[in-house]
């Protein structure tokens, strides 16, 4: 009796063994923020993402081949993230990792990636050194050097002269903006009359605004996220700072934190994206976005994310094979038209592309300003 | 100067959201020695309240507040009832780690039902600031001090001279005693309780007013800088909960403005050991020796 029940389980593995691979899968790993005070970002990576994945499948897939995504929640903390990636690299046996979403968690999770040589690709990292280094690590967002360039340039030519700051020591994303700010600013003869900094997490800012108006600048560069970023609008609304609030692209989420709209109209920033200034792939995205959402994107991240699922496509596509040299191989040398535009990697994984600086009206909706060029 | 003053105001209007918050942990902690971790939750569930009463029921800003306020003190009494009654003659470690899961519960409860993505309070407040020259005074700062030394004058009040205040108070000296002497001790627990998280859901409205954003664990720093102040002026002293918002909320601002803002929670909790080591039972708080 105990022989055929051992038969019968060898026989019983030995099926699962042959069903598991006449599945015809391909799998990517997507990591991404999606609970917290940061989940704005992660979920709209996800639902650009998969936005792509599900037309990419009704059209076939690659090959014939469906392709499956399997999120894992990072919770905006890099030991998470770096715990997601080897669960998705090990157990789900993934081929490329889509993510992750905040630029610390990238870091931690790319660190990873290079020593496996698997393909990464981030649609929002945008901290420099994320992909220094790191052949197979690449992403379809501009950098953070770049945006603080753009927007020192943009500052210079409305004229300011005295400018201040007001950065976030906790956050990577936040004091790589700054310094690159600060150095660019220098270059272009621009002053920074206040220098105000708070440490992550904080709601009051109300000490360090009072501080920079009493500086009296003409704008103010405040590289933050959009919920902190609310706070921060509203209380400078308090003490009567009333100059623009020059931000990156983190700050595009504001509306999602704030109620009284007429306090963003002093919000300005550079984002990857303008949904008035779109192309034919965008127009596209936009459509399907909002069939599958039932609204139009607000967090420009959702169309780098669909990028980001055109390019690992393509690169698959190209590869032939699921081998990870190859698929890096196709990825950098590709030219490929998406949301954002054509992309192409530079010699430091980074996409060439424009900035596109937006501002709001009174009820909160994003007002196309100016496109500046690299 | 103008600077320093402006500063100041800061201080006190984060500091009288400390104190309001403080005065809760100390009403609970004065009569059963419980450090109530659950307070800071409550906040949250007032904001949620109000995002709920407006955002779906569509009540007004006002009547929405007054329900929140009502939701927060029923949430008191259940608790005590559900979680920490049972526990009344186990010994303190046990009622303190309830009061961690407890904490740890109506947050997650929050992240569940309301996700974590964190939405903005849905009452706006845009009243035109008050101009003295350089100095400007907002709104919210100048009623959020009001209210916070409003009730703690009423609190002092009712604690010092109404029958039930009287009640809390023998409770808190010796609760065997105080049932022999015919006091009912269990509703007068419930009231303590039933006042502390009204005083909690008003802290949540002024809180949300000040800082708009509603999230799951929005009541943790608050909850833990308002226990520190509680501590700081003296844990179950009606003044100290107050004196010790404001120091904390002033010393917070002057770091901020003046030695460095990522200082700030350093010289806030050094100034918590050194008080402690000083004057352990806090600012205002009289020593009294641990009866056998």
């Amino acid at each position: 009796m105990k022989k055929l029940f051992l038969i019968l389980l060898s026989i019983a593995m030995l099926t699962t063994l042959i069903v598991v691979p006449a599945e015809e899968v391909i799998k990517i790993g997507g990591i991404g923020v999606l609970t917290g005070p940061y989940a704005t970002y992660g979920v709209a990576v996800k639902n650009g993402a998969d936005l792509f994945f599900e037309e990419l499948n009704n059209a076939g897939g690659i090959d014939g081949k469906k392709v499956e995504i399997i999120w894992v929640d990072s919770q905006g903390d890099p030991a998470i993230g770096q715990q997601a990636y080897y669960r998705l690299v090990e157990n789900d046996e993934v081929v490329a990792i889509l993510g992750a979403v905040l630029t610390g968690v990238t870091n931690a999770v790319a660190d990873a990636a290079a020593e496996d040589g698997i393909p990464m690709v981030s649609p929002s990292a945008t901290a420099y050194e994320v992909t220094t280094g790191r052949p197979n690590v690449f992403r379809t967002c501009f950098i953070d050097p770049f945006q603080s360039v753009m927007i020192a340039r943009y500052m210079k030519s409305k004229n300011y002269k005295n400018v201040a700051a007001l950065y976030d020591t906790g956050d990577d994303y936040s004091t790589g903006l700054y310094e690159t700010f600060v150095n660019e600013c220098k270059e272009l003869g621009l002053n920074i009359v206040a220098t105000e900094a708070a440490a992550f997490a904080d709601v009051d800012f109300k000490a360090q605004l009072t501080n920079i108006k009493n500086a009296n600048p003409e704008a103010l560069f405040l590289p933050y996220y959009g919920a902190p970023a609310a706070h921060i609008v509203k209380q400078a609304d308090e003490i009567g700072l009333d100059i623009p609030f020059i931000g990156a692209d983190g700050i595009s989420s504001i509306t999602d934190s704030i109620t009284d709209f007429s306090l963003l109209t002093n919000v300005i920033y550079s984002d990857h994206f303008n949904n008035d200034a779109a192309g034919e792939v965008a127009v596209k995205f936009l459509k399907g976005y909002e069939e599958k959402y039932g609204e139009v994107p607000t967090v420009s991240f959702s169309a780098t994310a669909y990028d980001t699922a055109l390019v690992l496509t393509e690169a698959i596509k190209k590869a032939g094979t699921e081998d990870y040299a190859a698929i890096v191989d196709a990825i950098k040398n590709m030219e490929v038209e998406g949301v954002t535009g054509i992309i192409t990697f530079d010699d430091h994984n980074d996409p060439i592309k424009s900035a596109f600086f937006t501002t709001f009206d009174a009820d909160g909706n994003k007002v196309f300003l100016e496109r500046v060029d690299p | 100067m103008s600077l320093f003053i402006n500063q100041l105001i800061n201080g006190i209007h984060v500091g009288s959201i400390y104190a309001l918050i403080a005065l809760g942990y100390t009403m609970v902690y004065g009569i059963i020695r419980l450090i109530n971790f659950a307070h800071g939750d409550i906040l949250m569930v007032g904001a949620y309240t109000v995002v709920v009463a407006i955002g779906t029921l569509g009540l007004s800003p006002l009547a929405a507040i007054l329900i929140s306020i009502v939701i927060c003190a029923l949430f008191g009494i259940l608790i005590e009832k559900v979680a920490y009654k049972p526990l009344r003659n186990s010994p303190k470690i046990s009622s303190l780690i309830t009061a961690i899961g407890v904490s740890m519960l109506l947050q997650n409860l929050a992240l569940l039902i309301f996700t974590p993505t964190p939405k903005p309070y849905p009452v706006p407040l845009s009243v035109a600031p008050l101009n003295l020259g350089d100095i400007q005074i907002s709104f919210i700062t100048i009623l959020t001090f009001g209210v916070s030394i409003v009730i703690m004058m009423a609190l002092q009040t009712f604690v010092t001279t109404s029958k039930a205040g009287k009640s809390m108070r023998a409770v808190s000296e010796d609760m065997k005693a105080a049932l022999l002497m015919g006091i009912n001790t269990d509703n007068t627990i419930t009231l303590t309780f039933a006042i502390g998280c009204t005083l909690a859901g008003i802290g949540s409205a002024l809180f949300c007013l000040a800082y708009p954003s509603v999230s799951p664990t929005m009541g943790s720093l608050p909850g833990v800088k308002a226990f520190i102040a509680a501590v700081l002026g003296g844990i179950g002293v009606i003044p100290g909960a107050m004196l010790g918002g404001f120091l904390l909320g002033i010393a917070e601002s002057f770091t901020k403005a003046y030695i460095s803002s990522q200082l700030s929670d350093a010289v806030v909790y050094g100034i918590l050991i050194i008080v402690l080591l000083f004057k352990p039972s806090g600012l205002l708080g009289k020593s009294v020796r641990e009866k056998v």
